[in-house]
């Protein structure tokens, strides 16, 4: 930047330049204007006492000082000074300069504040912003925090409730427990027990019959034949009942056992029955081989394929033993085309001494089924019944490929 | 190559024009690249002071306001800086001023891409300088897909208040314009983008976008995404500092990014951006560091020196989101740059709404590209 002199009165004072005074003259650095009237000086740019920076000289009798803007200085002095102007002029152009300098960087100064007072509201409106999602998070977690502790007075409230219930239940299953050991041992010491007073009783009756067979009228012959058959029937009904306790009593640790082999064993065990019926018996190749205990397995299957030689109808029993791999288990069945259940009796069968026939119609004692239950029990399977009456019945159980350690 | 930059921050317009005109007459200019703050508004005196200093009605002036300027020794939220070059008889330059920019951004990039053309000629390199108030992404359709040159710029900005703006062309001060600045003969330069932002989270798919609003990504509005991915409210303090990273998976060095722009989040949890983005685009959301940015420009600086050519001049757009980020520290984006070269390199530059330039790969430089939240250094010499 720099400093002016210019005289728009001629001549002019001494240094001062009488050129066409430019814009690029008034608004560079600081300007000293020699002027008649102040009026002649502000014509010469619109806005000259607020832009340019300086001092104009008018003539006039006396001293005189004043200011005519922000930089903007008049001085009316006597001709008197005028060979001395420029000398006397130069400081305070160049102070004004300065000022001018310093009056940028208070602008400057303004326009920073105006930025930060903007950018203090935007950090309001975040502050704003984020304190009124803080209100948000902190009531929803107020909420939340009641809703848990409702929750946790209840849970404490279950578990109370659970524990007595669970109580409730473990002295439940132990008097369970306790009465299935006792009526297990009732029902084999009974059976078991009874066996010798039966024999004897009907030994003595047999005897009764050969000894005074010439004094017995017909009468007396019929009774003592219903009095023998009698008591074989209840020797069969205690062998079943000593069978179907001794599944649980009697039971063996299981091992690998061939399932082929248990067919086998089974269908030797009912060559009689089988050549009678003249059953037909077929059975799906590769049999797995299970973990159980041999020996009920083959009473499980000689039970069910039994049944299905007994309850043949009419026709030559048509039996079919198979088996799938379910994944975690193995699914056998043994299908008929005998006569068939109503599906109201498939809970019913596999309850002891449960009998759908009259003895007449079909000789047993009502225990073979549950036996089979008891057993694929034991086995950690599942048993049941599908059957259509009139066309026949599969009888279908599940043994686990890896069944739990038994107790 | 002639070169020299200056700056001042007085206050009065014409004042600063005459003191920048003044200072860059010993270098006869050519062209000067003018960038100022915004209060140095209508009537252009501003162009009247520099044209009166440089004493030569034939300089092209082009440029644009900013959020402050850069110059080689300075950094400033207020006054004016420029850039003087003469290209000593072998570089010839043109200017192409178009108007209605907001309304037909495609036409006027189009048409000022012609003009350049119209001698027959086509220009080594092109500077650009646009208002803010338009949809830059049809621009850059333009720039990316019709103009083969490398194209840098960007757009013109404000006190971040997002209201006004200058664009400079020869004496007029315009507005809703765009300018190009076509530079032609055996021009040496390089250029550098940095926006290598650190996305977080998950990449997110956008479904609902239109010009420059985001609307939802991933099925959720496009704030609950964001927030989803840096764990708080998107805040007005966020511009620059989150910033959504869109991948292009044919081209996987051409990354762009958009920042989110000043009141942003609506209540349908909209986010306006600095830039257009697609529906179907892949973005992640990218959290910057200061400590990044600085880094980033310090390798910038340092591969400058290793060019086949000495720089003579430099021009900076950088986004106003670094500047916002950076805060004391933003004369770094200068300062590097003379660090590195040793030496005071006539630079002038601005914090921009929007950064032009291309990318460059191992197959030189991609199609001309739009960001946000970027460092644009152009590099010039003979």
């Amino acid at each position: 930047m720099s400093i002016h002199f210019f005289s728009l009165v001629s001549p002019p004072p001494p240094g001062f330049d009488t050129g066409p005074v430019r814009k690029r003259e008034l608004l560079s650095g600081a300007l000293a204007l020699y002027v008649l009237r102040v009026a002649d000086a502000e014509a010469l740019l619109p806005d000259f006492r607020a832009r340019v920076q300086g001092i104009l000289l008018t003539p006039a009798a006396q001293y005189a000082c004043q200011r005519l803007g922000g930089g903007l200085w008049q001085v009316e002095l006597p001709a008197a000074y005028l060979p001395q102007l420029r000398e006397i002029l130069e400081l305070p152009l160049r102070l004004l300069e300065e000022q001018g300098q310093n009056r940028a960087l208070a602008v400057e100064q303004t326009l920073n504040i105006t930025r930060l007072r903007g950018e203090l509201q935007l950090t309001r409106e975040d502050y704003n912003r984020i304190t009124a999602k803080l209100h948000t998070q902190v009531s929803d977690l107020v909420h939340m925090q009641e809703l848990l502790r409702q929750q946790l007075d209840e849970q404490l409230r279950d578990k109370a409730a659970l524990a007595d219930s669970e109580a409730h239940l473990r002295k439940l299953a132990d008097n369970l427990q306790r009465s299935n050991t006792d009526l297990q041992r009732f029902a084999y010491v009974a059976s078991h027990d009874l066996q010798e007073p039966l024999r004897a009783v009907a030994g003595c009756v047999r005897l009764l019959q050969q000894l005074y067979e010439p004094q017995l009228d017909a009468r007396a012959h019929e009774l003592i034949s219903h009095a023998i058959a009698g008591a074989l029937r209840m020797q069969t009904l205690i062998n079943d009942l000593l069978s179907f306790s001794r599944v649980e009593s009697r039971g063996k640790a299981f091992a690998a056992i061939p399932m082929q082999r248990v067919l086998d064993a089974a269908l030797a065990n009912l060559s009689a029955a089988r050549d009678e019926a003249q059953a037909q018996i077929s059975q799906d190749l590769n049999l797995p081989t299970v973990q159980g205990d041999e020996g009920q397995l083959v009473q499980l299957l000689q039970n069910l394929i039994g049944n299905a030689i007994k309850y043949r109808g009419d026709k030559p029993p048509e039996i079919h033993f198979g088996f799938r791999d379910s994944g975690e288990d193995y699914e056998f069945f043994v299908s008929d085309r005998g006569i068939g259940i109503e599906p109201k009796y498939f809970d019913k069968i596999f309850v002891i001494f449960q009998r759908l026939h009259t003895r007449e119609e079909y000789p047993g004692t009502g225990v073979g089924l549950a036996i089979c239950q008891r057993v694929v029990d034991r086995h950690q399977g599942r048993l049941w019944v599908e059957s259509t009456p009139g066309q026949g019945t599969s009888f279908r159980f599940t043994l686990p490929k890896r069944p739990e350690p038994l107790t | 190559m002639r070169t020299l930059s200056t700056c001042t921050r007085l206050d009065d317009p014409y004042r600063a024009g005459l003191a920048l005109g003044t200072a860059l007459r010993p270098v006869a200019p050519e062209v000067v690249f003018l960038f100022s703050t915004v209060h140095y508004g209508q009537p252009p005196e501003l162009l009247e002071g520099l044209y009166d200093g440089l004493d030569n009605e034939s300089v092209l002036v082009i440029g644009n306001s900013g959020d402050g300027f850069y110059e080689s020794g300075e950094v400033s939220d207020h006054g004016v800086a420029a850039l003087g070059l003469n290209g000593e008889g072998r570089l010839r330059f043109r200017l192409a001023t178009e108007a209605s920019l907001g309304e037909d951004p495609e036409g006027a990039a189009r048409r000022a891409w012609a003009s350049l053309q119209s001698g027959g000629e086509k220009p080594a390199l092109v500077f650009l300088a646009a208002d803010f108030r338009t949809d830059a992404t049809r621009i850059e359709a333009v720039l990316h897909d019709e103009i083969d040159v490398p194209v840098v710029g960007g757009l013109a900005a404000d006190d971040n208040r997002m209201q006004n703006c200058l664009v400079f062309a020869g004496r007029q001060m315009l507005d809703d314009s765009l300018v190009m600045l076509g530079v032609y003969g055996p021009l040496r330069f390089e250029i550098a983008i940095g926006n290598s932002l650190s996305p977080v989270g998950r990449a997110g798919l956008i479904e609902a976008a239109e010009g420059t609003s985001l609307n939802r990504i991933d099925g959720l509005s496009a704030a609950d995404f964001v927030e989803r991915e840096t764990g708080k409210p998107v805040l007005e303090s966020d511009r620059g500092i989150v910033t959504l990273s869109i991948a292009n998976p044919e081209r996987p060095g051409e990354k762009r990014l958009r920042s989110i722009m000043r009141h942003a989040a609506d209540a349908e949890g909209s986010i306006s951006l600095y830039g257009g983005i697609e529906t179907g685009k892949s973005v992640r959301v990218c959290r910057a560091h200061p400590a990044d940015l600085i880094a980033e420009v310090q390798a910038i600086a340092e591969r400058a020196t290793q060019l086949d050519f000495a720089p003579k001049a430099a021009l900076i757009v950088s986004c106003v989101g670094r500047k916002w980020l950076l805060n004391e520290q933003i004369e770094h984006e200068v300062r590097e740059l003379s660090q590195s070269l040793g030496r005071r390199l006539p630079l002038a530059g601005y914090p921009s709404f929007g950064e032009i330039g291309p990318l460059k790969d191992e197959w030189g430089y991609t199609p001309n590209l739009f960001h946000n939240m970027t460092y644009v250094l152009l590099l010039l010499g003979d």
